[in-house]
């Protein structure tokens, strides 16, 4: 099975792709069970710096468990200017984290059972909560906050649906986890 | 677009690399890709983040001073005249760029695609995924937004904007290590 051994597969079950590129990977969390795709790029390297003598920010990245990163999809640390010191801050991802193809992910926080179309733009310091669709080529603006529950689409991405209280079940990844 | 197998080795190692000159302060991350056969010229505190391929097989490539390029980011020089970025130009992941000229002080955000030989003005945004069709001309200081809108930025906050690209130069050189002499021969 060609298909099988393109993957490494960690301890937790997480199961990264030979092609991916993994950049500072003493700053990422895998939460368990999460797939990455050929050609992802994670920037684990753009850590928070701290003012000298405090302890040092361990964490840049931090996804949780039954998240699926397609191929050529971006997580990149969110940067901004706070009280004179430009600098990187944590970005966290949920549970059921599906990201599509290519798209590049700047968000501060992303909650569970989010789904992220393909080619998506999501901004600096965004916040998603629990339970949201993202349509393929959406560009949320930086700073944004989406609500639980919503159907986000459209360039500038703006919430145009409500989806039913059932969504956690059907954005959940287990099954896709056991597919790959 | 050739898929590439590895990141690290991939820095030409068969094929010879353009003739490079990189100021001593730019800042080179590992697996960049150098091909064509025309200089490229690396400004003072340029940082060149990895994955970015560079491709000067039609045109030389001249990079200012204090410019960020992020990874996944492909520069292509158009023709003979080449491809010249001004100083504090800021270019964000996954950009496709094969303009003539970007103007001191702009920035291309997430996924622009820039088409050949076009003109980028000074003090420019272009918000993601926006597209320049070939030979287009950007004025100074338009802000390129939605589908297609554009407007003038009349705030006059270019040289503010100078100021947080330093900054960020600055929290780079922190963070990246610099594998510049690698791509020096």
């Amino acid at each position: 099975m060609a298909q099988k051994s393109e993957y490494i597969q960690t301890e937790t079950g997480n199961k990264v792709s030979r092609k991916s590129l993994i950049i500072g990977s003493q700053n990422i969390i895998l939460g368990g069970k999460t797939i990455i795709q050929a050609e992802c790029c994670i920037r684990g390297d753009l850590r928070r710096l701290v003012p000298q003598g405090q302890s040092a920010a361990a964490v840049a990245i931090a996804v949780g468990r039954y998240c699926f990163l397609s191929r050529g999809s971006l997580l990149r640390p969110p940067s901004k200017i706070y009280r004179g010191q430009f600098s990187y801050y944590p970005m966290k991802l949920g549970d059921h984290v599906f990201v599509g193809e290519g798209s590049v992910i700047e968000a501060a926080v992303i909650g569970s059972y989010v789904s992220i179309g393909k080619n998506c733009v999501i901004g600096k310091f965004t916040i998603i909560k629990d339970c949201v669709r993202v349509e393929d080529g959406t560009v949320i603006a930086p700073n944004s906050v989406i609500p639980s529950f919503s159907l986000v689409e459209g360039h500038p991405g703006q919430v145009t649906e409500e989806l039913p209280e059932t969504a956690a079940e059907i954005l959940e990844l287990k099954e896709l986890y056991k597919g790959v | 677009m050739a898929p590439k197998r590895s990141g690290a080795t991939s820095s030409t190692s068969s094929t010879p690399l353009p003739p490079l000159s990189i100021d001593p302060t730019a800042v080179l991350s590992d697996a960049i890709s150098f091909s064509g056969i025309y200089p490229i010229t690396i400004g003072a505190n340029s940082i060149i983040h990895p994955r970015c391929k560079l491709n000067s097989s039609d045109g030389p490539i001249i990079i200012g001073a204090n410019c960020i390029i992020s990874e996944k980011t492909h520069l292509i020089a158009p023709d003979i005249d080449g491809l010249v970025l001004g100083d504090f130009v800021l270019i964000e992941v996954n950009c496709s760029i094969q303009a003539a000229r970007i103007g001191e002080g702009s920035s291309a955000e997430v996924g622009v695609r820039l088409g050949k030989a076009s003109r980028i003005g000074n003090n420019c945004t272009l918000s993601p995924l926006t597209t320049v069709s070939d030979r287009d001309f950007i004025p100074d200081l338009t802000v390129i937004y939605g589908e297609n809108q554009r407007r003038i930025d009349s705030s006059g906050t270019g040289i503010a904007r100078c100021e947080i690209i330093l900054a960020h130069i600055e929290c780079l050189k922190k963070l990246l290590p610099n594998k510049a002499e690698k791509y020096n021969r």
